[in-house]
């Protein structure tokens, strides 16, 4: 008879411990401020406030990710024994043109380590290289190092800062910095509780880049009236040195 | 403040970076005739330009370039035009013909090996050439005593130009020489040109100094002139297809460049000949000793974004 109690009690106990976890998982949030850029014509980057809320003992990583597409790379190899230059092509499927990976310290080890589901490790295992006899790997090292340099791979280990806890949730508080290459489009934020290595809960907003004014009416003809714009790209040029030209005659500088 | 965003280069830049950028190559465009192309596409990948963008830009901005320049050496008196014209239908041939050249060579898999050695030993053999030569023609002006007025013997390169049919007489340049010549050079430079993805000027240059014998002052602006038709279509033709000319940053660059090639004018009309071809050969094999040591030493990253130059 104890035992049957006994068996209740701790299937009750365990049936809330689940409740309440998954109430807690339910709990995880994710605000951005702003959602939408604007790019205008003096545009040099943003940054976007991210703020929500995770349990108490996780620490939040943060991934900010967007526009998956095709990039064509060129390998460097030896050719001859001494010289260093292209030894072939190779393609990037489904890959983010953006990835920035925001975290706190105790969760520094997540941005690099082979095993993480959240860091590098994920994007590795997320794209496809073209041709497959490739070295993965290394390639793709190379490659981050690459998009490192250009400044759309972006990590900070000490972006997040958290609030006291209260009601076993704590709130988390961190800035995104937008850098200028970030292309227009609609780009995935998303928070990962992570508690003893193991994430608890996510939540995930997005994020807008939209060209407005002057870059907008420029990229619509570039792109859709291309004809047009080389033509008058040329003209503009051609009076803008001939302008130059004759203003500088007219100091009397070229006789 | 100072930024400005770029909508198909799709980064900010700093105007008065590019501004400054822009002068800095028009002044070298100005005193040497050349486009500039192989320092700017470089320079702009630097500041965070993607590599096809920055070599279609560059084009357009060269059109405003090389039209300041052209009317500044057209004032002067030093523009062949009829040279001109003749190189140009020659650069034409070539450039189609290096297009379809480049693509057997990519097909064959060997071509960027074959582009940069072609890239080495062109700025090599070009830079030294007239670096040595420039350096006897300033001794020889310095000491004036030596001048002497006995003719050259004849050499056999000048007995070849002599016997060629079509002989033309080029007033400007005040050469005789067959027009068969320039087509020849104009088709050879233009090949070499799609190859390595410039626009030329650059060897464009020593050839009329070396092999068509024209006048340096009359090759400079005769060069600026024939650069000018070679990059306005190239810009039409990658506006048309690529979408890669960034009308802003063109702009920006031209704001600067434009002046920059009315100073180098000036400044090239007050140094002598032998001053400007050892300037020219000194920037030539600055080039050629980067590229040299790119290709030497292990790169930082193994990957690279395919496209420019």
């Amino acid at each position: 008879m104890n035992k049957k109690i006994l068996f209740h009690i701790s299937f009750l106990a365990g049936l809330l411990a689940l409740l309440a976890s998954s109430c807690l998982a339910a709990d995880i949030s994710i605000k951005l401020e702003p959602t939408v850029i604007h790019i205008s014509t003096f545009y040099n980057g943003s940054s976007v406030k991210l703020s929500g809320t995770i349990p108490a003992k996780a620490e939040a990583f943060i991934r900010l990710s967007g526009l998956d597409r095709e990039i064509h790379l060129k390998k460097k190899g030896k050719v001859a024994g001494i010289l260093w230059m292209n030894t072939g092509d190779v393609v990037f499927k489904d890959v983010p043109d953006t990835y920035m990976l925001l975290t706190s310290i105790g969760l520094k080890d997540e941005i690099d380590s082979p095993k993480s589901s959240l860091g590098f490790a994920a994007l590795e295992r997320q794209i496809t290289i073209e041709p497959a006899d490739n070295n993965k790997s290394f390639l793709f090292k190379e490659f981050v190092k690459l998009q490192r340099k250009n400044h759309v791979y972006l990590t900070d280990d000490n972006a997040v800062q958290y609030s006291t806890a209260a009601n076993g949730m704590r709130t988390f508080a961190a800035v995104a910095t937008i850098p200028p290459k970030m292309k227009p489009g609609t780009y995935t934020i998303e928070v990962f509780a992570v508690e003893n290595g193991t994430v608890t809960g996510t939540a995930t907003k997005t994020l807008t880049l939209e060209e407005t004014g002057f870059p907008k009416q420029l990229a619509n003809l570039a792109f859709n009236h291309s004809l047009l714009y080389g033509i008058m790209a040329v003209l503009i040029a051609l009076v803008a040195g001939l302008i130059t030209g004759v203003l500088f005659k007219g100091k009397g500088g070229v006789h | 403040m100072f930024h400005m965003y770029l909508p198909i280069a799709g980064n900010s830049v700093n105007i008065f970076l590019i501004f400054g950028l822009g002068g800095f190559v028009g002044l070298l465009s100005g005193i040497f005739g050349v486009g500039g192309g192989f320092l700017m596409t470089p320079l702009l990948m630097m500041f965070g330009i993607p590599p096809t963008v920055a070599a279609a830009t560059d084009s357009n901005q060269i059109v405003g370039a090389s039209t300041s320049g052209t009317l500044a050496h057209w004032r002067l008196g030093n523009v062949d035009f009829k040279m001109g014209f003749m190189l140009l239908i020659g650069g034409i041939l070539g450039g189609t013909l290096g297009v379809e050249v480049i693509k057997i060579l990519r097909a064959m898999g060997n071509a960027d090996f074959l582009i940069n050695i072609t890239y080495v030993l062109m700025l090599g053999g070009v830079g030294i050439y007239m670096f040595i030569d420039s350096v006897q023609g300033l001794r020889g002006s310095n000491a004036p005593a030596k001048k002497t007025t006995t003719p050259k013997k004849e050499s056999t390169y000048a007995k070849i130009l002599n016997a060629l049919p079509m002989q033309t007489h080029f007033e400007k340049s005040g050469v005789r020489i067959s027009l068969v010549l320039p087509l020849v050079f104009g088709t050879l430079v233009g090949v070499l040109a799609a190859i390595m993805g410039v626009g030329g000027g650059f060897i464009m240059v020593p050839v009329m100094v070396y092999m068509l014998r024209m006048p340096m002052h009359v090759v400079v602006g005769t060069s600026l002139f024939q650069i000018l038709f070679t990059c306005v279509n190239v810009t039409i033709m990658q506006s048309y297809s690529n979408h890669t000319v960034d009308f802003v940053l063109a702009l920006l660059l031209l704001l600067g460049s434009t002046i920059g090639a009315q100073v180098g004018t000036k400044i090239s009309k007050k140094l002598k000949a032998d001053q400007l071809k050892i300037l020219l050969a000194s920037l030539v094999l600055l080039v050629c000793v980067k590229m040299l040591t790119s290709i030497l030493m292990r790169p930082e990253i193994m990957v690279a974004i395919k496209g420019g130059h």
